[in-house]
């Protein structure tokens, strides 16, 4: 006998609604906690700390972000704690009953009763390594989840078109050149190029004989479609950029390779275009899912923020102390 | 096996026919995957960059040096992203890093033991977190670094305690980080016809005896690889791992296909080509043959040094003297008084050599590697080079793991490491790895050279100012991993000598540094007389007076060639020398060895007398090999 009255819409009507009234309350009280408050002695603290590590202050904006940071690290914090993972995580109570054996110089106890007692002591707030698994862990869990669920095909081509510059066919060229070689041309290589140029542009001899006029080149003197990329592993990248944006259909340059110099007909151009969900579905898939992690955490911190009171001494942009951003503030 | 073909005068008509059903989407070399071929399809095909020696956080040396990269980082860093490294603040990196021309490929490879045991010890709540290993292992990573590899790299390793009857809780702990290698690799491989990257599903496998390195790096052609690396808890011996790799892949898996790359040898006390197997046996020709099956290529230079050759060992070349260590194997390195010069049969020169005895008494050569480097890097930055911003290496050097070293960033022995770099038609899977089992391949101490190498008995000895080079190298003979044609027979006439066509064009550079000029070229010619090992070194293209030049080429016809003795030949390319990595560390701090009082203690190693300030980059081909007599001439021509 199959529970029909489960699939009624009015079921779950009621349901959900009851959920939400749930959720709502505890929403409430939560937001009876107490207000997190980034001091300006913690902010100093901060400075001190960045300046022992990187050898500088850091900037306004790198302040800023520390202080964000600072924030977001509580609001993970009390979230673990929440869900209780200071009870429940086998590091975080290795690491407490640890503390608490050194602090009574006991080393017999309970660790049941250990724990009990470094928490009521606050350690799982206090102690830096606790306080940094119960934070990876909440954000390990939120990367997780996001990845347990397969993207959907419209999802994917959704991706794809959002991000025409990750997912392109780069424009190519097709181009040949004649050669200049600097080792065998040396003080004489910019007036032979354009006097070779100057011959070139009366038509004679045909862009396929032309090559030979000048020097032999490794990777040959006619050449597929080539992307920037491609032509600047060949050619150096000022020749790259320079060819790329030739007319087709007549000698040009003289262009300056890592090499020397060379005179280029371009045969034919295909433009960038967005790439088939087929051929990047790989790359697609997997710079969604990236995305979803962090939009997952982001969304997380969000809601965590919402229920809680944040009171920031904020960093004063040009106070007397604050170092000007940039090199001017290095150090060592 | 593939059928052999011969090639012949004709061979270029042939060849081109198939260059132009190449454009229809057909390709000359066999194909094992659905994709896009590649808008700039080469039928004469380009040298693509790269890097096959890559280990990340999954890496348990990787991961108690603090490397927190996982190999989607090393992927992201390897296209060109901006990669933060060790220590760290928090999340927030305090160095980074980022490729100013990004690679054509790479393979994460790491270590295909310890890939549980590390998560297992990292991650609570899985059983043998809690063991007294994992407990040292979080609490003192060094000394774990020592136990844990000192107990994985012995051979009839068996795994530790906390792994479970039979190991069961480490393997399964090893499937989440080997389907995230998978995945990344299929993440960062580009299936479009933009052919930007490709990726290669790899792993290490890390065997040897106590401190002294058997280590190969096993690379599969596509996606369809074992359902676990084979470790060495499941293969002592390398024998093991070809006997696994062929049972659950080459004759096992459907599509699978796999080569393995050794490397080290510098740091494998005589024991990588040995000539006896591991029971202490004589070679027979059945290993020889399975053996030069699959180990088809082996790293010639990477991070913890040269293993090409050494001065005074077997040799007088004094190019040889280039990164060394002074120790063959890691107990030497880590406890002086064990330390012992390496031999000769540390170095692929000599086991190159030896391959010509081996196959003269067993019909097949245990030896016949094709020559290319990689990085090593445990930090998860494949292809990070450069002399200049060498932040140290993780691994086997100093720990950047809490706080940088106030030293410098790296053992003085170490280095950046190299290249690996393939001849290939297009950037996919396929084309790559055809190019390394055909061994069309070089390795470079880290500059982007580009070289090219045939072999044959009738190249024009004005090939060099002829627009038709390539062609003609192809047309009339073999390029670099391939075995010269049967000697021509004129009758009456004595027996002509091998011509080798070499041309390399020095690094392109980027904009803001330009590449270093070439200084000269060289042939590497080793053979073997009455059974004895044979070798000389020709200088053979050099720029004028010492100033380097862009492009440097030769057709050389070797005037000592005898040909009843069987030889190999392959090309080394040397860059007028530049600053070590090093140098410019001390220099920057301002240690001037003349006056003490600029040397602090921790750059005592700036004024050691074993510094060398310069380093000669280079570039080394894969060797072509000359056999007497009748010999089934594989052409590794397309």
């Amino acid at each position: 006998m199959s529970a029909r009255w489960l699939a009624q819409p009015l079921v779950h009507f009621v349901a959900i609604g009851g959920l939400l009234f749930a959720l709502d309350r505890l929403a409430q009280h939560e937001q009876a906690e107490p207000a997190i408050t980034i001091t300006p002695e913690r902010i100093a603290e901060l400075r001190e700390d960045w300046l022992a590590r990187a050898g500088r202050l850091p900037s306004a904006a790198e302040l800023e972000a520390l202080v964000e940071r600072e924030v977001d690290e509580e609001l993970l914090l009390r979230e673990a704690r929440r869900l209780g993972f200071q009870r429940s995580d086998p590091l975080v109570r290795r690491r407490l009953v640890q503390n608490m054996r050194f602090v009574s110089s006991d080393d017999g106890g309970d660790p049941d009763t250990l724990l009990s007692q470094a928490l009521a002591l606050g350690m799982d707030r206090k102690d830096l390594v606790v306080r940094r698994r119960l934070v990876q862990k909440m954000e390990l869990g939120a990367f997780a989840a996001a990845r347990t669920r397969e993207p959907s095909e419209p999802e994917l081509r959704e991706f794809l078109a959002r991000h025409p510059e990750r997912f392109s066919e780069p424009a190519r060229v097709r181009l040949s050149h004649v050669y200049l070689s600097r080792d065998r041309r040396g003080d004489e290589l910019d007036a032979a190029s354009r006097r070779l140029l100057a011959r070139l542009a009366d038509g004679h001899p045909s862009p396929e004989r032309a090559p030979a006029l000048g020097d032999p080149f490794l990777a040959g003197h006619d050449l597929p479609l080539l992307s920037e990329r491609e032509l600047a592993k060949l050619f150096g990248a000022d020749f790259a950029r320079a060819a790329l944006g030739l007319a087709p259909g007549a000698w040009r340059g003289p262009l300056a390779s890592s090499y020397g110099r060379h005179l280029v007909w371009v045969h034919g151009r295909s433009a960038a275009r967005p790439s088939s969900l087929d051929s990047v579905r790989g790359e697609v898939r997997e710079a969604l899912l990236a995305e979803r992690g962090e939009a997952a955490l982001r969304e997380l911190l969000r809601r965590l923020r919402a229920r809680a009171a944040v009171h920031l001494a904020r960093p004063r942009a040009g106070a007397a102390d604050a170092p000007p951003p940039g090199p001017s503030a290095a150090k060592g | 096996m593939r059928a052999p073909r011969a090639i012949s005068a004709g061979g270029a008509v042939a060849w081109l026919a198939l260059a132009g059903a190449a454009a229809g989407g057909e390709r000359p070399y066999p194909t094992s995957e659905e994709r896009e071929p590649c808008a700039a399809y080469a039928p004469l095909r380009s040298p693509y960059f790269g890097d096959l020696h890559v280990h990340t956080t999954f890496s348990q040396d990787a991961s108690t040096q603090g490397t927190r990269n996982r190999p989607r980082d090393a992927y992201r860093f390897a296209r060109g992203e901006r990669l933060g490294i060790q220590p760290y603040d928090g999340d927030a990196a305090l160095r980074s890093l980022k490729l100013e021309r990004p690679l054509d490929f790479a393979a994460v490879t790491d270590h295909a033991e310890l890939m549980g045991e590390t998560r297992i010890c990292e991650t609570p709540g899985l059983p043998g977190h809690d063991s007294l290993s994992c407990w040292i292992y979080r609490n003192y990573p060094r000394v774990s670094f020592f136990l844990m590899n000192a107990n994985s790299s012995r051979p009839g390793a068996t795994r530790h305690g906390f792994c479970g009857p039979d190991g069961v809780h480490c393997r399964e702990a090893a499937l989440p980080p080997w389907r995230e290698i998978q995945a990344a690799a299929e993440g960062a491989y580009d299936r479009s016809s933009a052919c930007r990257f490709t990726t290669f599903v790899a792993y290490e496998w890390t065997g040897g005896t106590l401190f002294s390195n058997l280590h190969r790096n096993v690379i599969f052609r596509n996606e369809r690889v074992p359902e676990l690396p084979t470790g060495t808890f499941e293969a002592s011996h390398p024998e093991d791992l070809w006997r696994a790799l062929r049972a659950d892949c080459l004759e096992g898996g459907e599509g699978c296909d796999a080569i393995i790359i050794p490397h080290n040898s510098n740091l494998s006390a005589g024991l990588m080509f040995q000539t006896v197997d591991s029971d202490g046996n004589p070679l027979t020709a059945e290993q020889a043959r399975v053996r030069a099956e699959l180990e088809r290529l082996v790293e010639v230079m990477q991070h913890k040094g040269d293993s090409e050759c050494r001065l005074g060992a077997g040799t007088t070349d004094e190019l040889c003297g280039f990164e060394k260590l002074s120790f063959e194997n890691f107990s030497g390195k880590f406890v002086p008084f064990l330390a012992r010069e390496p031999g000769a049969q540390n170095f692929v020169r000599w086991a190159l050599t030896e391959g010509l005895v081996q196959r003269q008494a067993l019909g097949a050569n245990p030896f016949k590697f094709g020559l290319l480097a990689s990085t090593d890097t445990h930090l998860g930055t494949p292809g990070a080079v450069r002399e200049d911003r060498h932040p140290g290496h993780g691994g086997a050097g100093p720990s950047a793991a809490k706080e940088l070293p106030k030293g410098l960033p790296d053992d003085l022995e170490f280095n950046p490491g190299g290249l690996a770099v393939l001849w290939a038609e297009e950037n996919t899977r396929d084309a790559l790895f055809e190019a390394m089992r055909r061994r069309e391949v070089y390795g470079t101490s880290g500059p982007r050279i580009s070289v090219r190498f045939f072999a044959g008995w009738s190249y024009p000895r004005r090939l060099c100012i002829s627009p038709s080079f390539v062609e003609t190298g192809y047309a009339q003979g073999v390029p670099m991993g391939g075995d010269l044609p049967p000697l021509p027979q004129a009758p009456g006439a004595a027996p002509p000598a091998p011509r080798l066509a070499l041309w390399a064009l020095r690094d392109p550079g980027t904009p803001d540094r330009p590449g270093t000029k070439l200084e000269r070229l060289q042939i590497v010619k080793g053979w073997v007389e009455q059974g004895e090992h044979r070798e000389a070194v020709y200088d053979v293209a050099a720029g004028p007076h010492g100033a380097g030049a862009d492009s440097l080429c030769r057709v050389w016809v070797d005037p000592d060639f005898d040909s009843d003795a069987p030889a190999f030949y392959y090309a080394r390319v040397l860059e007028i020398p530049t600053p070590r990595w090093s140098a410019l560390v001390c220099d920057a701090r301002g240690v001037d060895c003349a006056n003490p009082q600029s040397v602090p203690p921790e750059l005592e190693p700036c004024c050691d007398p074993r510094h060398r300030r310069t380093i000669h980059e280079r570039a080394w081909t894969s060797p072509i090999w000359y056999t007497p007599g009748t010999q089934s001439a594989q052409s590794a021509a397309p």
